[in-house]
């Protein structure tokens, strides 16, 4: 399967499956990457544990105001490999690409049942969410 | 199956009729013979040599690598007769045109599908977080005055709101439209978007076991041993080939009567189900082992460590399925080259299952 195909299922199943809206790619030097803004807010943010210092606090104010921030997703397939230098640079590029610090960027893996699922990668440590 | 099926009292004899069958292929059912009634001899004989097995070819078709089934009714066939396949656009069965129509206030109110099932009980949970956030902080406040938590009502409303059983008689369906989805629509008609997709290993399994199945790739039909090369890759057949050995384990569990999906959410190789997804839950996870009984330094390459082994294990037993690592034992590239054809080459290799799980021993006494 070549690499549009791939963008573009992972695309059509945020933008279809997942009802993320203002999707948009974005291309690096090295990665294609999706952006756009989930149906409700990914991290919701209750009274108790609002002190989430790990998460950027710009984050915050936007929910606060009831905007969802946009979110960024890299596709790739489940048989291939993501080493630790992989995921440096996939900061590096996005980081140099949008000029400020990326806290969180989602794997969107596809298997090949058309299954895709999600993780976060995090750009150092977080603190845990409550269940 | 129908123990499975009997089991499931509200919607069993709805499922009996859609689930009707284990596999997409039927066998005849003839009338039955009894010993004292001539004449039943005769209806039997007759029906014996004139009724025919009909196959009714479902169509895969190959393009940009992945193997798609688009007539509605033939994903409908694939998905009710043994489960196979998943609509690109849903978990499961494609029910995307079935939601997408109530989202968008096309269609009419008719049953649940899986996945609204799945968001309505999602959203019932962050309601019960919300209060109890709200709960906690009230607590929060009092314990900083250094008084005695008063709120025993509002305790009792937060836990009855977690334990609350899902009602999905008297819900409201909200529509939800956003600007991407006027491309959906042709003259106030929804655009049947979604397709089935097939893993390789169903692929193959509809086509070489079952027989039911027509795949074309660039506009001809392929054969059996067409197809078996086109999932084996290029560059000669080696006893390790990734595809051939997916396919011997599921090709086992499928012909043992399970159905077997893929374990990809669970970080295994397949689910076990006993009927099939809608009807019971996974009992078993795969992950396949590949050795060899000679090249050491292959089953040194393809052993699991015990942590990735107590990764699994542990995610596993927190869904409530059990683990079987499932070995592969892979022939000797000489005794593959000498297999005449698929069949051969499917018999050289062995199977065996251990199932593995964690053991803790002031707790666990079985």
């Amino acid at each position: 399967m070549n690499k549009e195909t791939l963008v573009s299922q992972v695309k059509q199943n945020l933008s279809f499956y997942n009802l993320w809206s203002d999707i948009t790619e974005i291309q690096t030097t090295s990665f294609t990457f999706l952006q756009g803004k989930p149906k409700d807010p990914l991290t919701v943010q209750s009274t108790i544990d609002s002190t989430t210092d790990g998460i950027s606090s710009e984050l915050t104010k936007e929910q606060e105001q009831g905007q969802i921030p946009y979110e960024l997703v890299y596709p790739i397939r489940l048989d291939s490999k993501l080493s630790p230098r992989d995921i440096h640079q996939l900061f590096k590029e996005l980081e140099d690409f949008k000029g400020f610090k990326i806290e969180k960027i989602i794997a969107g893996i596809l298997n090949d049942d058309s299954t895709i699922v999600y993780y976060n990668i995090y750009n150092g440590l977080v603190k845990p969410r409550r269940n | 199956m129908t123990n499975i099926i009997k089991g499931m009292s509200k919607r069993s004899s709805h499922f009996k009729d859609l689930y009707k069958w284990l596999l997409p292929i039927h066998p005849v059912t003839l009338p039955e013979l009894i010993p004292h009634n001539p004449l039943s001899w005769i209806y039997f004989t007759y029906a014996y040599f004139t009724s025919t097995v009909s196959i009714n070819t479902i169509h895969i078709t190959y393009k940009d690598g992945m193997f798609v089934v688009s007539a509605p009714a033939e994903m409908k066939r694939l998905w009710c007769e043994g489960f196979f396949g998943k609509g690109v656009l849903s978990r499961s069965e494609a029910t995307w045109f079935d939601r997408t129509s109530k989202r968008l206030g096309l269609g009419e109110f008719k049953n649940l599908t899986r996945e609204e099932i799945t968001a309505l009980r999602r959203e019932e949970r962050k309601k019960f977080k919300k209060e109890r956030a709200k709960l906690e902080a009230m607590q929060a406040e009092l314990k900083k005055q250094g008084k005695v938590d008063p709120f025993v009502e509002e305790k009792l409303r937060v836990r009855e709101l977690r334990d609350k059983e899902l009602d999905v008689k008297d819900i409201k369906r909200e529509t939800y439209i956003r600007e991407e989805d006027s491309e959906l629509l042709i003259d106030g008609k929804l655009t049947p978007l979604e397709f089935m997709e097939l893993q390789p290993v169903e692929v193959f399994f509809l086509q070489f076991a079952l027989g039911v199945v027509e795949v074309s790739k660039d506009g001809s039909v392929l054969s059996t041993e067409e197809l078996f090369q086109l999932l084996t890759g290029d560059g000669g057949l080696t006893p390790s080939n990734p595809f051939l050995i997916q396919y011997i384990v599921y090709h086992y569990y499928r012909s043992s009567g399970w159905c077997a999906r893929s374990g990809v959410k669970f970080g295994t190789d397949l689910l076990l189900y006993k009927r099939g997804p809608p009807l019971t839950h996974a009992e078993f996870a795969i992950s396949i082992i590949p050795t060899s009984q000679t090249d050491m330094k292959f089953n040194e390459e393809n052993a699991m460590n015990f942590i990735e082994l107590s990764t699994i294990s542990r995610i596993i037993g927190q869904v409530r399925k059990k683990l079987i690592l499932t070995f592969v034992e892979i022939p000797s590239l000489e005794n593959l080259t000498k297999a005449k054809d698929i069949k051969d080459i499917l018999e050289l290799y062995k199977v065996q299952e251990f199932m593995y799980r964690r053991f803790v021993p002031n707790r666990n006494r079985d």
